[in-house]
């Protein structure tokens, strides 16, 4: 061993030990501070869902978003997959004064895009408080927005929507047409995720996706279908959970396919596992713990992002378009394209959303 | 491999005390960078503590102020407009009378601060009420938790230089008075997370970064941040200037190992020899030197790591343990890496054998020195540049002047004969022992001259800074935390000839802020901001605003709050603002708005200054009142602990320094006793060889003084003239005093005859040859 050797051994010491400082990603409540659900409405019981009212906020509960994921090709059959989600967060339960910049709500959102063909998975994230001129939600007629990013009813009725979202010479220009009816989750909209927590769910399985996709290279007009989700609790996640796993299905007969289960701390705790099936006119079969099981084929990194699952009577591989579909946002979860293969053939597509690992 | 190691153990237990000098050397460097680096974490904490500063790049400050303006602005940004912006904050600030006091107001929407890992920024956010409710967190203020600011709840209070009410956008606008408004946009474009080499040398990025910042929107001048809220730069350019004292001492270190080490192998000729005819190759035998060294850097780091944390127990008070455990691992590990490099970079290249001359490594070393110096005296290389200005001097010193002083002195030396033998012994001796301890003398002169040049910028500030207070000391008594106290209650009492009301607030001159100040100017105001022109319309502008703000004299510029502000006022005078880190303007009350301004401090004179104090101490025991001496001495008192830690740090480089001399000339006792042994032959006395060598030390000593003072003068006119005024926007002019100068030289020469006392002790010991006179 020369001193050259000696040297260039130090050096690689040295390098080890310096690094920055990793970038840690923080949990909701760790951004929001606010663990104290006192005074906010809890779902408990079912209430009959009013449209389109629901689409609207609940400021009585603490947490809420508006989800919708969407599968789109361009003439060329190329591939990607969007996400806008937009997150409420209620600051205090009692009733804002009347003061434009005291709503007593913070707005999260983040837009994500898949290109399937270049295995590019690009995420931004926004924040803002409410305010008429930075973020809210209205229901009639519907808007959910924060800043420039936006989705909301063409005209008076809900449906169609319009998502406009830009950043970084990324952008969606997309109108969305629910070709099926909203489908309430567990009890009538009572979704339960453990004995004493539960949210109110419901779903938009379908909605025909047309418009424009850009990305800093070129734009493309595309079609395909996407999914919508409408979520609101207090206080949903049981100290005994650390996350889930979701997944939603476009299958090519038409049906859709929802399943999620809560991924425990602890072996010894149920994961709670909800599945519903949607067939053609949009009428939902709720499925039997007994009826759907997913196991875990692959990790990417700490993600399961491979799955099998067993399906009634059947057993389809729920495979990633591609793996890094991590969102690197202040909240950092797996949130990407999936295919569904019977086999080798491809019968589904949809998105697979992982928290907690 | 391995008896050459213990041949190499055996080596150093021969040559302890030079080892034991070698290693307190590399102890007291990595102690240096330890301490220095968690003081300045501390420092750079306590800075940071009351804001958002320091996380922000950017400010744009707004031309209608409204918070429409900041909608569009932030649609702007949002479709496209100034891409590499992630972050875009409105804030609002103003001053607030509380009980008296004035207190700085800055409310922000801490929502735009989002996505955030900055923990003083979250730590905000922590109670929803700060958002919810109306409701401040309060810092540097005596306000306790639960108490109210005109109905204004306080969350917590928190320690920090500045009094300061920290508060959420509408709950900032209903405090000032100013629903609807919105002064600035603070804008961010990197990452919070400061990079690595910001970590590894605190402030460097405050130093070295440009007084312009590089986000374009149009129609608007985006400033740096800095120059809006300059705290966080005060803080980085302090923390700044300490680390590069911190290195000045490894650097020094690093010359002594070096020259230990090299003295330790000429020494050695007989054994590399020996080794050379055992067939050891030379790669082998560096490989013994390489190992050596790495063992003193083991030894020096871990030593200099519990020196340090012994250090920093006692400054902070607290437990070893507690020390450890708090320990900023940056420090540690930056300490330990600097100490090991410095230690293993010798052993990599020391010579074995006679040092070769490298001419062309002088030249190179020379002209990169020059171009440092030219990069450096340009005056937009900023604090980083006025640094490198002073190592680029060092580094001609060391390449250009040490090395042509000793061939003149050699040179000198082989001509000039005197009748005395010792002496012309002396001379020779001292000027080919210079040569041969190079390293020793660059190190010593170095430490030398950055005392004696702190020195001299200290006398040059004092003195300056003591004219200033007697300048601006010109009334009786002086009145602070006023607001509650009217010119008219004062001009009542008894015993009072006159009294002067100063009004304070923020302002925008030319649409940047300012602080402004706001009295009647007439000549007696003039001459406290030494001020002798006619005019008698303007303003007054300290230093930092011109500098900040490229202002001059003569020039012309709009207030925000003048009662006209269209209206164009002259700026008459730029005045000299030590201590202040803002930029303030001093303006005539007949210009603004009074009402803009709070009115809290006043200047009286009186024939009865304890009588009309004990009545003002009596009737309003909130406002604190000082006559011009307590000012004046606790100025002085801040001035002096100000400069005390500098000081410090050059005394220990200087001690540094001297253990280098003494680990030289250790090395150099094996040429001496060849020298000595003649000597005694000639019938020369123990006592007269004795003072041979003290005279030959104190020759060497007096050559490491004689170059060391051009470069100490240089290093004080760099920091008069650039590092002050780019670090704090101080300047100053060079004055000359003996006394900054005497005591270095003394101690340097002193230095390097105790350093030579062991050496000569060691080499008198060994002497056993009798004087030709005694042979029988």
């Amino acid at each position: 061993m020369s001193v050259k050797h000696l040297c260039l051994l130090y050096l690689i010491l040295i390098l080890s030990a310096c690094g920055t400082e990793e970038s840690r990603p923080l949990s909701m409540n760790a951004l929001y501070e606010n663990p104290d659900v006192t005074g906010f409405s809890r779902a408990e019981k079912v209430v009959p869902f009013e449209f389109p009212r629901e689409h609207g906020e609940h400021r009585d509960f603490q947490t809420e978003w508006w989800y919708l994921v969407g599968v789109v090709a361009d003439e060329n059959q190329r591939e990607f997959g969007f996400q806008f989600t937009l997150f409420r967060q209620a600051l205090t339960s009692t009733m804002p004064s009347e003061e434009a910049w005291r709503s007593g709500q913070v707005y999260m959102a983040h837009f994500a895009i898949s290109d399937i063909a270049a295995r590019d998975h690009v995420a931004f994230e926004r924040f803002s408080r409410g305010h008429e001129r930075l973020a809210g939600v209205s229901s009639e007629p519907f808007k959910a927005f924060l800043e420039d990013w936006v989705l909301q009813s063409v005209n008076t009725t809900f449906s169609p929507l319009e998502l406009r979202t830009q950043d970084s010479g990324y952008a969606l220009e997309i109108s969305l047409e629910a070709t099926k009816p909203p489908v309430l989750h567990g009890e009538d909209g009572l979704s339960w995720k453990s004995d004493k927590n539960a949210s109110y769910y419901y779903s938009i399985p379908r909605l025909k996706a047309v418009g424009t996709l850009t990305t800093p290279e070129q734009s493309f007009e595309v079609s395909g279908e996407a999914w919508l989700d409408r979520e609101w609790s207090t206080g949903v996640l049981d100290p005994n959970y650390q996350g889930w796993n979701w997944l939603t299905l476009h299958l090519d007969d038409g049906r859709d396919l929802v399943l999620f289960n809560l991924v425990p701390k602890t072996e010894s705790v149920d994961v709670m596992p909800v599945g519903m099936l949607i067939d053609e006119n949009g009428s939902r079969t709720r499925l039997q713990p007994s009826e759907w099981a997913m196991k875990s084929m692959r990790l990417w990194r700490t993600w399961p992002v491979s799955w099998e699952l067993e399906l009634q009577d059947k057993t389809l591989a729920i495979e990633p378009a591609f793996d890094d579909q991590l969102m690197s946002t202040s909240v950092r979860y797996w949130e990407g394209v999936v295919f569904a293969f019977d086999g080798k053939e491809r019968v589904g597509t949809g998105y697979l959303e992982l928290t907690g690992y | 491999m391995l008896s050459l190691i213990k041949s190499e153990l055996r080596d150093i237990r021969r040559n302890l005390l030079s080892a034991i000098l070698v290693t307190i050397s590399l102890c007291i460097g990595v102690m240096s960078v330890l301490v220095t680096h968690q003081l300045s974490v501390s420092i750079l904490d306590t800075f940071s503590r009351s804001g958002l500063q320091g996380s922000y790049d950017g400010v744009i400050q707004l031309h209608t102020r409204s918070e429409e303006e900041y909608f569009h602005l932030r649609h702007r940004w949002r479709t496209g407009e100034m891409p590499e912006v992630t972050h875009v904050v409105p804030v609002i600030e103003g001053v607030l009378s509380i009980d008296g006091k004035v207190l700085n107001v800055l409310g922000y929407d801490p929502i735009a601060t989002m996505p955030t890992r900055n923990d003083a920024t979250r730590g905000m956010q922590t109670d929803s009420r700060f958002m919810v409710e109306a409701s401040v967190i309060a810092f540097g203020t005596d306000l306790q938790p639960n108490d109210q600011v005109l109905d204004t709840l306080v969350i917590r209070n928190e320690e920090a230089r500045r009094p300061q009410l920290i508060a959420d956008l509408p709950t900032a606008q209903r405090l000032l008075s100013r629903d609807g408004e919105i002064d600035t946009l603070w804008v961010k474009k990197q990452p919070i997370v400061s990079p690595w080499w910001n970590l590894l040398v605190p402030g460097l990025l405050t130093a070295a970064q440009p007084e312009s910042t590089d986000v374009l929107l149009d129609g608007y001048e985006v400033l740096p941040f800095a120059t809006w809220n300059p705290s966080a730069q005060l803080g980085d350019a302090i923390v700044f200037n300490l680390g590069m004292l911190s290195l000045l001492t490894l650097l020094v270190a690093g010359f002594i190992v070096f020259q230990a080490i090299q003295s330790n192998l000429r020494n050695r000729e007989i054994q590399v020899q020996l080794l050379d005819s055992l067939g050891i190759s030379e790669t082998q035998q560096r490989l013994l030197v390489f190992f050596q060294c790495s063992l003193f850097g083991f030894c020096g780091c871990a030593l200099g790591v519990f020196v340090g944390l012994v250090a920093l127990s006692y400054l902070n008070e607290t437990s070893l343990i507690e020390t450890w455990q708090t320990l900023n691992h940056v420090a540690f590990w930056k300490a330990v890496v600097l100490g090991m490099t410095t230690a293993m970079l010798v052993g990599v290249f020391t010579q074995r054998g006679a040092a070769k001359q490298r001419n062309h490594v002088w030249w190179i070393g020379s002209v990169l020195a020059l171009i440092g110096i030219g990069y450096g005296l340009w005056d937009e290389s900023g604090l980083l540049g006025a640094s490198l200005l002073s190592v680029c001097f060092c580094l001609l010193s060391i390449f250009c002047v040490v090395p042509l002083s000793i061939r003149g002195g050699v040179f000198a030396m082989t001509r000039i004969r005197t009748n005395s033998i010792t002496l012309n012994l002396n001379l020779r001796n001292a000027f080919t022992t210079a040569s041969d301890i190079r390293l020793a003398i660059n190190a010593l002169s170095i430490a030398v001259a950055t005392a004696i040049g702190i020195g001299l910028m200290l006398v040059s500030f004092k003195y300056e800074f003591t004219a200033l207070l007697d300048q601006r000391l010109a009334n009786d008594l002086h009145l602070s935390d006023a607001a509650d106290i009217s010119e008219d209650d004062l001009s009542a009492m008894a015993h009072i000839d006159s009294v002067r009301t100063y009004r304070h607030g923020n302002a925008q001159l030319n649409g940047v802020p300012v602080r402004l100040i706001a009295t009647e100017i007439d000549r007696f105001e003039q001459m406290r901001y030494g001020f002798d022109g006619e005019s008698s319309y303007g303003i007054f502008i300290n230093e930092i605003a011109a500098r900040t703000y490229a202002y001059e004299i003569g020039d012309l510029v709009s207030i925000d709050i003048a009662l006209n502000p269209n209206q164009l006022v002259p700026i008459l005078h730029i005045f000299k603002d030590y201590g202040e880190i803002h930029s303030r303007v001093i303006v005539p009350s007949e210009l603004v708005r009074l009402e803009s301004l709070v009115a809290d401090r006043f200047s009286i004179d009186t024939s009865q200054p304890d009588l009309v104090r004990s009545v003002i101490d009596t009737q309003y025991p909130n406002v604190r009142v000082l006559d011009s001496d307590e000012i004046r001495n606790a100025s002085i008192q801040i001035f002096n602990a100000s400069f005390a830690t500098a000081q410090v740090m050059v005394n220990i480089a200087i001690f540094v320094a001297v253990i280098g001399m003494a680990c030289a000339l250790i090395g150099m006792q094996a040429k001496r006793l060849k020298e000595m042994r003649l000597l005694t032959m000639m019938g020369t006395s123990r006592a007269a060889l004795a003072l041979n060598a003290l005279i030959q030390n104190a020759l060497i000593g007096l050559f490491a003084i004689a170059v060391a003072l051009p470069l100490s003068f240089a290093l004080a006119w760099n920091l008069c003239y650039h590092v002050n005024p780019r670090a704090y926007g101080w300047s100053f002019d060079l004055a000359f005093a003996w006394q900054p100068i005497l005591v270095p030289v003394l101690l340097g020469v002193g230095a390097a005859m105790l350093a030579g006392l062991e050496p000569m002790r060691q080499a008198l010991s060994k002497l056993v040859t009798q004087p030709i006179s005694n042979v029988r």
